[in-house]
Order: structure tokens, then C-alpha cells, then sequence
């Protein structure tokens, strides 16, 4: 198993960022991010674009949506501004979200 | 299952129906039927027409009083509407304006 | 006053407005409105709006909630609808379809954690504004974490000039002319005056 890719923190990227595998965002990037494996945007890391992967943590600040085919966590020192599409949605307390979550499931019979 | 307790503090506008007890310390304006016992403690207003198994009445009901087995009205509570229950009971200082049916 | 209870076999259909805490566990069809917390139980089902103090949700409910102060949704919690409070937090396993907006705090700000404390509390404010001043003003609040604190002259000061950390006996550089200035030091422009009268 190869080792994630990190974007590191002096690094600015303006432009898609494509990976196969996880990747770790510190730096800064102005484009969409797609990989196909879980993206890790660290407290000190910046998106300004969609982004794309299996799963997502986001500490960092992130202006865009997310699209996960899994689970994506916003901890306390996340923003993300932007929609999230994914099997879950996690976010601590001090964390921002300011967004859509559309996860799939059905309320009860009573509140349909 | 544990009972509905409509505390001091909460107003309810509407129809309240339970399988289960309910005690009413605060304010209940609409209808109110339960399975069960209902108990309007003395700092309890219920405006509303009241159906269940039994029912005790320390505070204020206006609205008639339907209980299958019995209706107590306690010392210190107030009743303005009919009662229609196989037994009753009104303490020395209730009040108690309405009609009495028990003929059940 | 003791909390209150709307417990599993019961249902009620019309409004609700609470004073005291306030735990569902059964039916609500209508409005409720509550000045403090509102608990909705694993197996409450609520066709509501709320609005209250404190929300903490692990049932469903079909409605727009808003808490003043922080709102939870648990492990098990089915939310349709939007979701507004100055604190939210959402465990893994609650499942939401709507919109989150963690906006600003309503005039006094909720008890934070040190992590949330130690950021600064407008975040989104950088943002729109031009990146460059944005870095700055953050690599200046970096500095500077406890706006309770400050000391003279060395408060987050990222300009130009060559001192970093100006000791207490000001130098020539430094606007010292009185005591230890208040934290708003990025404004505060050093004089050729001063310059002039402390000359060491």
C-alpha cells in the first residue's frame, strides 16, 4: 500500500489535483481535488474547489462541495462552505458547515 | 412505559392522546384522552374536555370529565363542566360546577 | 420547576411552548417552541419545527430545528430539514437531509472548547476579503491568542520593520507613550516623535 500523497503546507496548487490513491492537503489549492482513495485536508490546509473522493476529513477550510462515496468528518477546526453528498456526515462542535447534507435514508411511517 | 408529565412550565395548544398516564402541571387547552390515569396536580389548568381510565383533579378543569372507572376531585381543585364516571368523589374543598352522570 | 416528559405513548397534535427542559419521546405534530432544552428521544417522531435554548436530537424529526446556544444530533437521529445554531455537532450515524449552518453566536457566545477558543471567532470573515491582508491579520491573531494579555508593543506586530519582539524598555522604534497598549496593534503606526523622544 503506497504511503498518501501530501500537498504540503508551503505548497499553493492553482489548477485539478488528480490522485489514485489518499491524499493529505496542507498547503493551499484553488481547483478541484479528485482521488479516488480518502482525502485528508489538514487544520492548516485550503480548498477552494470541489472535491471529490472515497471519504473525506476536513480540519482545514474548505470553499466547495464534497462529493464522497463514503463518510466524511468536519472536525472542530473544519469550515467547510459548500454541499455534502456522502453515506455520512460527521462534525464536532466548533467545526463550521455551512451547506447541504443530503444523506440517503427514510424517515418513519409516522412522518412521511 | 413512563407517563407524560406536562410540567409547570409548558403550555400545550391541542389534542393530547396517550396509552399512558398523564400529569398535568401545566397548561393544557384543547383535548385530552388517555388510557390511563390522568392527574391535573393543583398548579394545572386544563381547558379541555378530558376522556380516561380514572381522573384526579387538584387544580383547574374547564371542559367535561369522561372516566371509565372513577373521578376524584381533590381538595383545592376546581371543576367547571360535566362528570360522567361510575364512581366520584368530591372533597371538602373542591369546588365543582356541572352535571353528574353515573349511569355508566 | 421539574423538566417534563412527552413520554412514548403519547402524542400531541398542536403547539407546544416550554419554559423548562422538555424530553420527547413519543409524537409531535405541530410547533414547538421552547426557552431552554429540548431532548428528542430514539424513538420520538416529531413533525416540527423547534426552536429552543438547546436541542439534542436521537429520533426523527420532519422540521426546521434552531438552537440559540448548540444543537446535537445523535447516533440514530433522521433529520429532514435545515438545521441553524451557533454550535452544532453531529455524531457519526446521525443522518441528516437538509441544510447546516453553523451561524454566528446571538449576543452572548456559547461556552466553547479551547480548541474553538483558540480560533479566532469570526472565521468566515477572511475569506472574501484580499487573501494577502486575510494572512496577515490571521498570522497576527496567531500570535496574539489571548486578546486578554497584552504586552507592550510585542502584540502580533507582522510589519516590516526589523524588530520581532521589542523588549519592555522601549526602543527608539516603538510609540510608547503611555502604558502598554490595548490589542489593536496591527493599527498602530510607530513616529519619528517617539523615535525622537526615547532615544537610548
Amino acid at each position: 500500500m503506497s504511503q498518501p500523497a501530501l500537498l504540503g503546507r508551503g505548497l499553493k496548487v492553482r489548477g485539478r489535483v488528480r490522485g489514485e490513491n489518499d491524499l493529505r492537503v496542507e498547503g493551499t489549492v484553488e481547483g478541484d481535488v479528485v482521488v479516488t482513495g480518502s482525502l485528508d485536508l489538514g487544520a492548516e490546509g485550503n480548498v477552494t474547489g470541489g472535491i471529490s473522493a472515497a471519504s473525506a476529513t476536513v480540519a482545514g477550510r474548505l470553499e466547495g462541495d464534497i462529493d464522497a462515496q463514503g463518510p466524511v468528518a468536519i472536525t472542530a477546526s473544519g469550515s467547510v462552505v459548500g454541499d455534502v453528498r456522502a453515506t455520512e456526515v460527521s462534525l464536532e462542535e466548533g467545526g463550521i458547515l455551512r451547506g447541504r447534507i443530503d444523506a440517503d435514508f427514510e424517515l418513519p411511517e409516522a412522518l412521511r | 412505559m413512563a407517563a407524560t408529565v406536562i410540567g409547570q412550565g409548558i403550555t400545550i395548544e391541542g389534542e393530547v392522546t396517550s396509552e399512558d398516564e398523564v400529569v398535568v402541571s401545566g397548561v393544557l387547552r384543547g383535548t385530552l384522552n388517555v388510557e390511563g390515569p390522568v392527574t391535573v396536580e393543583s398548579d394545572g389548568v386544563v381547558e379541555a374536555d378530558i376522556g380516561a381510565h380514572t381522573v384526579a383533579i387538584g387544580g383547574a378543569v374547564t371542559g367535561n370529565v369522561t372516566a371509565s372507572e372513577r373521578v376524584d376531585l381533590l381538595a383545592g381543585g376546581r371543576l367547571v363542566g360535566d362528570v360522567k364516571a361510575a364512581r366520584l368523589t368530591i372533597a371538602d374543598g373542591a369546588s365543582f360546577k356541572g352535571n353528574v352522570d353515573m349511569d355508566v | 420547576m421539574s423538566d417534563s416528559t412527552i413520554s412514548a405513548g403519547c402524542s400531541i397534535v398542536g403547539k407546544i411552548t416550554a419554559e423548562t427542559d422538555l424530553t420527547v419521546d413519543g409524537h409531535v405534530d405541530g410547533q414547538l417552541n421552547a426557552s431552554g432544552a429540548v431532548v428528542i428521544g430514539s424513538g420520538a417522531t416529531v413533525k416540527s419545527d423547534i426552536t429552543a435554548e438547546r436541542i439534542e436530537v436521537a429520533g426523527a424529526v420532519k422540521g426546521d430545528l434552531r438552537g440559540r446556544d448548540a444543537l446535537l444530533l445523535e447516533d440514530g437521529a433522521r433529520v429532514v430539514g435545515d438545521v441553524t445554531a451557533p454550535t452544532i455537532g453531529i455524531r457519526p450515524g446521525a443522518l441528516v437531509r437538509g441544510r447546516v449552518e453553523t451561524d454566528a453566536p446571538s449576543a452572548t457566545p456559547p461556552a466553547r472548547s479551547t480548541t474553538a477558543a483558540r480560533r479566532p471567532a469570526p472565521r468566515e470573515e477572511p475569506k472574501p476579503a484580499a487573501k494577502k491582508a486575510a494572512t496577515k491579520k490571521k498570522a497576527a491573531r496567531r500570535k496574539a491568542p489571548s486578546p486578554v494579555m497584552p504586552k507592550a508593543g510585542r502584540t502580533g506586530k507582522k510589519s516590516t520593520t526589523k524588530k520581532r519582539a521589542p523588549s519592555k524598555r522601549a526602543t527608539k522604534k516603538t510609540t510608547r507613550k503611555k502604558a502598554p497598549a490595548p490589542v489593536v496593534p496591527a493599527l498602530k503606526k510607530r513616529t519619528k516623535k517617539a523615535s525622537k523622544r526615547r532615544s537610548r
